[in-house]
């Protein structure tokens, strides 16, 4: 071997790679792919690499009967179900979606389509037979579609050259689900959603981190025992999307019979809506011991310039607990509207007595109270040594 | 106050000063080359440069205003001073304002750069009321500026990093930027050489590539500092046709240059007093004397000395230090020191700055009337540069430079013809090294797939073809597709150092504050436990240096000593992959770890600089994994008959000039820069057996350099011998094999070198 030719480059090349990235140096090669003809049971082929099919799955509309304002009126006939399986994670413009499921309502029965790219030179079919699913018209609902799905299906029809005509309406489950789940479970994603709120079971499935793997293993190999799993995944992502929207419009149309839900997050979703139980239901909440729920409640009660009734819902919760927040709304309370500084210092000192916490590390409450002190002294005409 | 060129007589008339000058040259001063504004600048841009006080243009700025005009790409060589911004904001505003579509990159090598750079655009831009958007995009941009400006900035200012990692690979979200986009300007252009200039090119490929898809064509404007070669390098980085622009029409006033030689302590043993000392002692005569002063030094620890010596110096608390007031300046302060620092240089009520190179160009600290450079800042360029920094278009300037004991600065300072004969160093840059290129086909096939038969440079099928083979490309159809999960983008850094920081916390009595902040190998040598911190003439001693969470907490405390560390590099094969007899000598190629460990550090005095003991420091080992060639002075071939003509006592002196000679030949044929390579010499080496002088790329994984090397050895070989061959000098100087040691003197070491290439053929 001569020092510089082309065979000398690519083992200098391979070796170097393999020393940036040791994961590479496991694998041989990949064999290329057999030039047999793909066939895909049950699909039916829509393009030089594009594939199609339609799952018909038993599942019930939405209860839609009372369409609640927090979900754009709901019509079930154009409702689609929308997720997309990519070959990457990160975003940005090397970034492809190789199956699309789209989900929607035949009569009563929910059915899945699902497109897959079998190949890269097939998008450009790929990605008009997609827009056919999904007319300007529709509604899309997703889980977290505002910020991956859309913007990387946007960029495939810019890369290809095509125009992109999203559905004009899109509910994206994702912040519903963040502020009605988030706080109980700590995390929110689909998966967690479907095992402890849906009680929907997942098995064998395909973690998503492991979706690109498969495809690209498939693409390299031609087998396709992996890949069916990942359909199942997507299939299984859209049935998914349909039973938490279903769950969702329960819960906000029927608020005081959830149970598993944050209620301080639905109180405020419901306030937002202006529902007529949502005060009643954080009323509820709190006298359940729900302190959270409570200040929502009274913070919605301020604002709404049913000041005594806030106070009030204020007075509860301390009752419960040295709350400095709650101590720091009464205190303003007292001191502006009802002209009692000398009570507004009490609360402040009772509330940092009882909290037990260092005055120290919350120098606005301190703030607070020496302002307080000084407005007392100059009131009753002694003249505080601090404010000269 | 006495006028400068007063101070300066009296200070050369006096003999212990003047003894020590081997060189004063007065530079006559340059009157402007002015032209009237143009008619094509409008209306707008005119009153805003009126109300400004400018009324007329330099030369150059005229001419880089007119060519862009033309369409041509163009490259304006400006000196410190000569009004840079204006060259391309003048053409690029003067369209932006008659285009509502049109839009503007500026790329900056830095990020304190372009924040820099946003400041004054801001100014000038809402100054006019021109109502342009500007907005810096770079990693520290939030994320609600970043959309506004992808959609509505006309000029986006970024760096490097952010258009390879950040731009480039989300090019969909840029679409109406990148679309519109009809200038790029490349400023400090002459910061990408060698290994990141090569990366730089490849990432402008990228772009352009991207450009072309979205039918975009803009005009690069380039700025350079003073090199050989500014067209040559920028035609090679942007890869197309470039104007030269170098009529500077900016007016200086005279300027003297000064070099100084510190007098001999020890004249037998050729001892000479310390830079540091001697630099105290010149800037503080200028600042005494009212004279703004900047200093600057060769480390960040000498940036710390200077600056606490002449601070301790001028102390006097009844004067309040006779109002003057010195201020420390490098990388590694919080971003909120260093623009006060910077902003204080501009207003004035600074007089005085020492400073690494950091302050060598860019960043905008006003005029300065002196420069004392603490020693030879490594290359022609940019000691012109710093001697730059003093000089503002009228005033009279001076520049010293003081030569420390190193052989290079000893020559320079002996030889000042040298120095003033020598043009500055040229700027290479291979565009096709392949290790580079497959790292940006990666990128490039990501952000667009490949058609089989285009071009990226050189034709892309070759390297698409290997990765295909490492599975991250996949041909279909006639088009190669990215077929990874990665982004690629984010495994590939353009600049060879790690970006992770170590972060300084200060905790005397309970604080828990960051004062500032330093790279990881630089703190395995100025943060390890026991060393003292020196900021901003602060002391703090470190107490705990943790590697793994990149911090390091230090305590305030007043001591008498600072610290310095004993570091020892060795290097080892891993791997040998082939070996073979090229051009006379035995040639091996491989995997090497180039080992950098801290081992002990020094107390040393302030002032005096003796030795107070010694301290053991435990921190693992810098390691770089990286790419070698190793010339073997093995039996038989003529290389070992060459070495061992040679009288024993010489040889040792002689392996050590080759590999210094080696380097200084290679970049002109490898188009790098001599700091991307490293060289070891070994009389006895204990991997191969012989003497051997081992070439090693300094990038991490390696570029290519050494596999280049390794082919060119036969034409390097015959370079180095005409270069040492036909080199005026008589000993030895710094463009051939290294200048004589005045301390280690071996008899005639040059003509030992001649005669070794005599019989190395």
């Amino acid at each position: 071997m001569k020092m510089g030719d082309s065979d000398s480059l690519k083992s200098r090349l391979a070796i170097l790679r393999s020393l940036r990235n040791p994961a590479l140096m496991m694998e041989n090669p990949p064999p290329r792919k057999p030039s047999t003809p793909l066939t895909l049971e049950g699909w039916e082929q829509a393009g030089n690499a594009v594939w199609q099919r339609k799952l018909s799955e038993p599942a019930g509309i939405p209860d839609s009967r009372d369409p609640d304002a927090i979900l754009p009126e709901l019509r079930p006939e154009a409702l689609r179900f929308f997720d997309l399986e990519t070959t990457g994670l990160s975003g940005g413009a090397g970034t492809v979606a190789f199956l699309a499921g789209v989900g929607l309502f035949e009569g009563e029965k929910a059915v899945v389509y699902q497109v897959f790219l079998a190949d890269f030179p097939g998008e450009r079919e790929f990605l008009q037979i997609l827009q056919g699913l999904l007319p300007e018209e529709s509604l899309l609902v997703s889980y977290n579609g505002k910020s991956f799905d859309l913007p990387l299906w946007r960029t495939r029809c810019l890369m290809q050259g095509l125009p992109w005509a999203p559905p004009r309406e899109h509910l994206d489950l994702l912040f519903l689900s963040r502020r009605l789940f988030r706080p109980l479970l700590g995390t929110c994603s689909l998966g967690d959603l479907e095992s402890q709120i849906l009680g929907i079971p997942r098995d064998n499935d395909v973690p998503g981190f492991l979706v690109p793997e498969v495809y690209f293993s498939f693409l390299k190999t031609g087998d396709r025992t992996e890949l069916n799993r990942v359909f199942r995944h997507n299939e299984q992502d859209i049935l998914s999307l349909v039973s938490l929207l279903r769950h969702l419009t329960l819960l906000l149309d029927h608020p005081c019979s959830a149970d598993k839900v944050d209620r301080a997050g639905l109180g405020r979703l419901l306030l937002l809506n202006g529902h007529p139980e949502a005060e009643g239901f954080l009323r509820n909440a709190l006298e359940a011991g729900d302190r959270k729920a409570g200040s929502v409640l009274a913070f919605h009660l301020k604002r709404a310039g049913r000041y005594d009734e806030a106070d009030h819902t204020w007075r509860i919760i301390m009752e419960s607990s040295a709350d400095l927040a709650s101590a720091e709304e009464r205190a303003k309370h007292l001191e502006h509207r009802k002209k009692n500084p000398e009570e507004a210092l009490k609360v402040l000192n009772e509330a940092l007595l009882f909290s037990g916490v260092d005055a120290n590390e919350n120098p606005w409450i301190l703030h607070r109270i020496r302002r307080l002190e000084r407005k007392i002294s100059r009131e009753t005409g002694r003249v505080s040594p601090g404010t000269l | 106050m006495p006028s400068l060129q007063d101070l300066l007589s009296s200070l050369l008339s006096r003999r212990e000063l003047s003894e020590c000058v081997t060189l004063h040259k007065t530079i006559p001063q340059k009157k402007a080359v002015e032209v009237d504004f143009p008619a094509e600048l409008g209306e707008k841009i005119t009153r805003a440069l009126q109300s400004r006080g400018i009324h007329k243009l330099y030369s150059h700025q005229y001419e880089t205003f007119r060519t862009v005009k033309e369409g041509k790409n163009v490259v304006v060589v400006t000196p410190t001073a000569s009004g840079k911004t204006l060259c391309y904001n003048l053409p690029v505003m003067s369209r932006l304002l008659s285009s509502q579509d049109a839009r503007a990159l500026y790329l900056f090598p830095t990020k304190a750069l372009s924040q820099d750079q946003q400041a004054e655009l801001n100014e000038t831009v809402l100054g006019a009321d021109l109502g342009l958007k500007v907005f810096t995009y770079d990693g520290d941009t939030p994320s609600s500026i970043r959309v506004a400006a992808r959609d509505s900035g006309r000029i986006v200012i970024s760096n490097p990093d952010m258009l390879h990692a950040g731009i480039l690979p989300n090019h969909p979200k840029w679409i109406k930027f990148l679309a519109s986009l009809q200038f790029v300007v490349i400023d400090e252009i002459h910061i990408y050489r060698g290994v990141f200039g090569s990366h730089m090119a490849n990432l402008i490929r990228r772009l352009k590539r991207i450009l072309a898809f979205y039918g975009a064509h803009p005009v690069f404007i380039c700025c350079s500092a003073t090199i050989g070669n500014p067209d040559h390098l920028a035609e090679t980085l942007i890869g197309e046709p470039v104007t030269l622009v170098n009529n500077n029409g900016a007016p200086s006033g005279i300027k003297h240059l000064v070099l100084y030689n510190p007098p001999l302590v020890d004249p037998v043993q050729g001892i000479r007093r310390g830079v540091v000392t001697e630099s105290v002692r010149i800037a503080k005569e200028f600042l005494l004397n009212g004279v703004k002063t900047i200093v600057f030094a060769r480390s960040r620890v000498r940036t710390e000395l200077i600056g606490s010596y002449i601070n301790r110096d001028l102390a006097n608390r009844y004067s309040d230090n006779r109002h003057i007031r010195v201020e420390t300046y490098r990388g590694g302060y919080l971003p909120r020191e260093r623009r006060m620092i910077e902003q204080g240089l501009r207003n004035g009520s600074i007089q005085g700055v020492v400073s690494t190179n950091a302050l060598e160009l860019g960043i905008d600290i006003g005029g300065l009337d002196a420069a004392v450079l603490a020693g030879f800042p490594g290359s022609i360029a940019s000691l012109w540069q710093q001697a730059g920094r003093a000089g503002r278009r009228s005033d009279e300037s001076a520049a010293f430079m003081i030569a420390s004991s190193a052989p290079t600065d000893q020559y320079l300072v002996k030889h000042p013809e040298y120095l003033l004969g020598e043009s500055p160093e040229s700027a290479w840059v291979d565009p096709d090294n392949p290790y580079i290129l497959s790292d940006h086909i990666k990128c490039a096939v990501f952000e667009i797939p490949f058609k089989d038969s285009e071009t990226f440079g050189p034709a892309a099928g070759e390297m698409l073809r290997i990765l295909e083979e490492e599975g991250v490309v996949r041909l279909s159809g006639g088009t190669w597709y990215w077929a990874d999960r990665s982004y690629p983008a984010e495994q590939i850094s353009l600049r060879s150092s790690s970006p992770e920081n170590v972060v300084i916390i200060d905790i005397t009595g309970g604080r828990q504050e960051v004062i500032g902040e330093m790279d990881v190998p630089s703190a395995k040598e100025l943060l390890h436990e026991g060393a003292v911190y020196l900021h901003r003439q602060d002391q703090f001693l470190v107490t705990e240096l943790d590697l793994e969470h990149h911090t390091c907490r230090v305590t305030g405390k007043d001591v008498n000593f600072y610290t310095d560390t004993i570091v020892k590099t060795d290097i080892k094969v891993l791997h040998e992959d082939h070996r073979e007899l090229t051009a006379g000598a035995g040639v091996l190629l491989g995997d090497v770890l180039v080992r950098t460990q801290v081992t002990k550090y020094k107390k040393l005095k302030f002032r005096t600089h003796e030795n107070l003991g010694y301290g053991d420091v435990f921190l693992p080992p810098e390691e770089v994994h990286t790419r070698s060639l190793a010339l073997i002075f093995q039996e038989e071939t003529p290389i070992h008959k060459a070495f061992y003509e040679a009288p024993e006592y010489i040889r040792e002196q002689l392996i050590g000039r080759l590999g210094n000679l080696l380097i200084q030949v290679a970049p002109v044929f490898l188009l790098c820069d001599s700091r991307d390579l490293g060289t070891a010499e070994r009389l006895k080496d204990p991997h191969t057996g012989y003497p051997t002088i081992y070439i090693y790329d300094r990038a991490p994984g390696g570029s290519g350099l050494s596999e280049g090397f390794a082919r060119r050895l036969e034409v390097i070989r015959d370079a180095a011998a005409a270069l040492v061959t036909s080199c005026p000098c008589e000993g030895g100087c710094p463009s051939c094999i290294g200048p004589e040691d005045e301390k280690a003197a071996v008899g005639n070491i040059k003509e030992a070198v001649i005669r070794f290439f005599d019989h190395w053929k």
